[in-house]
């Protein structure tokens, strides 16, 4: 899993760039990383383009990221995703919501 | 799907198919049928969930071969096939062939090669066979036990839209599902091989905060929308046999498939069947949810325990589930309702031969003379123990005889019912608007009663629609509703059973009937007639006021035999009518045929029964209020005129035998019931009170008998024209009692009393 890029500064959003492991054998791990930064940034942005295997537990957290970025009244975009996150999003009827 | 499932899916395969290798091996003892069949199972178990494995991962070629093996073994776990060697060969090879379409599925190549093809179809033939199917090609429909119906849907066109053609689905997955190894995706990639998903809706709500959000658990449901014409809730079902306990899984068929569930269960045998199971057998609910829906009623059930509300039923529960519509179960509550209104009926009802419950009743007619006989002797003797015994026999002779009798009694709804036909022809011959009302369909009548007023009524009905009710436009002119009411109307009546027909059309015409009978001269002019007598006269042969002669009626030849027949019955008919309001025909026939509850009186030498059902009271009259032989009298009975006379008067009997005071009671006191003797001179008159047809009459007689058992025998032809004679009956005695026929007694009575008028108006 490569690292994520981080921002220096508070401002701006912080990008993340996730590897090909979106499932749940890397889930845990995942949310651990992107639980450090919630506190540090305003705005969270997602690339996707380098997942090469999601399931569900991916969308999941997806999912939870923004509800709980939402809550905390924080951005949260996805700037890329890669043809199996795309079509998984679309199977689960979710490209309004996660766009 | 990823290869790494696929590989994990083949493993997982791999491994099954050498289990299923060994169980067949160890099939060698096939004598053993307890190791026998524990193999069996387990093979069963095994290809059961291969096949379940495949489907996640849509191999398809897989899955339906598996499904044919599967098929086979379940006729072998059912025993309507035994294991052969033959058969346990032929399964290892398929074992083989399974193995190697799990390699060919791994190496990601769509469709079979040449020879895997040709090893399929061979081996499908060779099972099938045991499925006793000759095409190669296995059905993929998986045969339950009890196979559901398909539900065409693309009969039943539902108004209100697209939507209403599509399945729903709801999914709640567990929290450990996705650690299971289930991923709501591939559920959801599998439907959308059995039709065209519509629509997905996602649920997150069950997502807990980031804090308590535990990323390998998962928290999804899924509302989702299918168009799959071609399928049935089994199938669906069965896509989510594996996650069924990891996941909540309601199943909604289609609104449109509401009418064809509803024509289903309408369909189904008259059978008493819990709803569950009826809707089970429409295809409505799977038996997975049935039981279900059972827990979650056993559920409510234990916590509804001490509540003032019983556990609901099942049909609510199910609706709750969100599994089947309201109105599936209404249908299927009606059905059921239906189902044990038929059973009561066929359990109740049996076919016996007619010529068997005559001789029944002949016999107990017998019973009833010879257990009179019995305690006519016995209290003779009069011993305390044996008068207690006889009185019990009596009372078990009568209830023997009450239930006999019944056996011979039929609803007259039946008949009834008939009439609806008629009366429907009749409106669309005529252009007429006619309601049939009936009451009293459960009314029981004697056999042959039914059987012989069926016509005579049948006429009157006609008569009623044709001649009564006016056309609608007429009886919109003079302020009625366009539809006319025919009420057919059944009930007892003081030992009689009244059938009446009563019409709210334009009444008889006084008038016309007058002018009308002048004609034919069957009256004279300023003849004075009462009403009845005017409308009596219709009755007269070739009589008919009917200015145009319709198919149905107004030939003239309906109302004589009308009457002929209802007389021949022992009935009586009367008319009432008011003109311009309606008509109103009232039938009165004798209940019971065969044994009625007698009153025995004496007049002279002779014994008389009159029955009891028609008796209202018995009177004696003092000196003062005595009457005069021969003529009409009337005593004061609380406030009422009672017109009476003597019997022996109407029977013309001239002897009176008479003794003096002392030696009659003497021999009263020692021979109670069974005196011959008269009463002196100068004690009071007995009079006995009847009611018939709403008039009443007294007859005087010289003593009063008590009850009698009577066992109606009917007279010799030769005095079948008598009047006031019924019938006769055997006393225990052996002497011969007449019946009196009460109605003809009572018109005697009082038809000689109204031609009396000065008699009357001096009673004030």
């Amino acid at each position: 899993m490569e690292e994520a890029t981080s921002s220096t500064q508070t401002k701006g959003p912080y990008q993340w760039l996730l590897g090909e492991d979106f499932t749940i054998y890397a889930i845990e791990g995942l949310k651990e990383h992107v639980s450090q930064e919630l506190d540090l940034h305003e705005a969270f942005n997602l690339d996707l383009s380098q997942v090469e295997e999601i399931d569900s537990s991916g969308i999941q957290l997806l999912l939870a990221l923004r509800a709980e970025l939402f809550r905390k009244d924080k951005e949260f975009t996805i700037s890329a995703m890669s043809p199996v996150v795309e079509k998984m999003i679309d199977s689960y009827g979710l490209k309004d919501r996660l766009n | 799907m990823s290869d790494d499932s696929l590989q994990i899916f083949a493993t997982e395969a791999e491994d099954l198919l050498g289990v299923a290798e060994q169980a067949l091996l160890n099939l060698d003892d096939l004598e053993n049928e307890e190791d026998t069949l524990d193999g069996v199972n387990d093979l069963f178990r095994t290809f059961h969930t291969i096949k379940g494995a495949a489907g996640l991962f849509g191999l398809n070629d897989i899955v339906e071969f598996t499904h044919v093996v599967e098929s086979v073994l379940g006729k072998v776990r059912e025993g309507s096939i035994k294991v052969d060697e033959d058969m346990v060969s032929l399964f290892l090879l398929s074992r083989d062939h399974l193995e190697n379409l799990v390699s060919h599925a791994l190496s990601g190549e769509e469709g079979l090669s040449e020879p895997l093809k040709e090893t399929d179809d061979k081996l499908l033939v060779d099972l099938n066979r045991y499925l006793n199917i000759t095409s190669p090609d296995a059905p993929t429909e998986s045969p339950q036990a009890n196979t559901p119906i398909q539900v065409n849907s693309t009969i039943s066109v539902n108004a209100s839209g697209v939507e209403n053609k599509n399945w729903h689905i709801s999914l709640r997955f567990g929290v450990n599902a996705l650690r299971n190894g289930m991923d709501p995706a591939s559920f959801i990639g599998y439907l959308s091989k059995l039709g065209e998903i519509k629509n997905v809706t996602l649920i997150e709500d069950a997502i807990p905060h980031w804090q308590e959000f535990d990323a390998e658990s998962c928290y999804l449901g899924f509302e989702i929308s299918l168009l799959a014409p071609d399928t049935n809730k089994e199938a669906l079902e069965e896509v989510f046999e594996f996650v069924q306990d990891d996941c909540k899984i309601s199943i909604l068929p289609p609104n449109s498939h509401i009418n064809d569930y509803i024509k289903m269960i309408e369909e189904l045998p008259e059978e008493d069947m819990r709803i569950g199971d009826i809707l089970v057998a429409c295809g409505a609910l799977t038996n997975l949810e049935k039981d279900n829906v059972l827990n979650v009623q056993d559920s409510m059930a234990d916590q509804a325990t001490g509540a003032d509300n019983a556990v609901p039923p099942l049909g609510q529960v199910a609706v709750g589930q969100h599994v089947v519509q309201q109105e599936v179960v209404d249908a299927a509550v009606k059905k059921q309702g239906e189902a044990k209104k038929q059973k009561v009926n066929a359990q109740q009802t049996i076919r016996v031969n007619a010529l068997k419950l005559e001789s029944l009743v002949n016999l107990v007619g017998e019973l009833v003379i010879g257990s009179a006989n019995s305690e006519l002797n016995a209290r003779r003797l009069a011993d305390a123990e044996l008068n207690e015994a006889m009185e019990n026999l009596v009372r078990l002779v009568e209830e023997v005889r009450d239930t006999a009798l019944g056996l011979r009694m039929v609803q007259i709804g039946e008949t009834f019912n008939r009439y609806k036909r008629v009366v429907r022809e009749v409106s669309l011959d005529t252009g007429k608007e006619i309601e049939l009302k009936i009451s009293g369909a459960e009314t029981e009548l004697d056999k042959t009663l039914i059987e012989k007023i069926g016509d005579p009524l049948m006429h009157l009905v006609r008569n009623a629609i044709d001649h009564g009710i006016e056309s609608p436009e007429k009886r919109m002119e003079v302020g009625k509703s366009a539809k006319g009411v025919v009420n057919l109307d059944a009930f007892h009546d003081s030992g009689s059973i009244v059938i009446q027909i009563r019409d709210d059309g334009g009444g008889l015409s006084k008038s016309k009937i007058l002018k009308k009978a002048l004609e034919k001269g069957l009256i004279q002019e300023n003849h004075q007639l009462t009403d009845q007598e005017i409308y009596r006269l219709i009755f007269e042969a070739g009589f008919s006021t009917a200015e145009k002669i319709s198919n149905l009626s107004g030939r003239g030849v309906g109302m004589d035999v009308v009457r002929k027949n209802i007389e021949a019955l022992r009935g009586q008919v009367e008319i009432e009518s008011e003109e311009g309001k309606g008509s109103s025909i009232s039938i009165r026939l004798p209940l019971t045929l065969a044994i009625i509850d007698g009153f025995q009186v004496r007049v002279g030498d002779a014994q008389y029964i009159v029955p009891l059902d028609m008796v209202d009271e018995c009177i004696e009259l003092d000196e003062s209020q005595r009457g005069r032989d021969g003529q009409a009298n009337y005593v004061n009975l609380r406030g009422e005129i009672l017109p009476f006379m003597y019997l022996r008067d109407l029977f013309g009997i001239k002897e009176k035998h008479t003794v003096t005071g002392d030696y009659f009671n003497e021999l009263l006191h020692e021979n109670p019931s069974d005196s011959q003797i008269d009463k002196p001179e100068g004690d009071r008159d007995n009079i006995v009170v009847v009611r018939f047809g709403g008039k009443k009459a007294g007859f005087v007689v010289d003593e009063l008998l008590g009850e009698h058992q009577t066992v109606i025998k009917p007279l010799g032809r030769v005095f079948q024209n008598l009047k006031g004679i019924s019938g006769a009956t055997i006393l225990g005695s052996g002497e011969v009692a007449m019946i009196i026929d009460i109605a003809e007694m009572v018109s005697r009575v009082v038809n000689t009393n109204h031609t009396d008028a000065s008699v009357a108006k001096t009673l004030h």
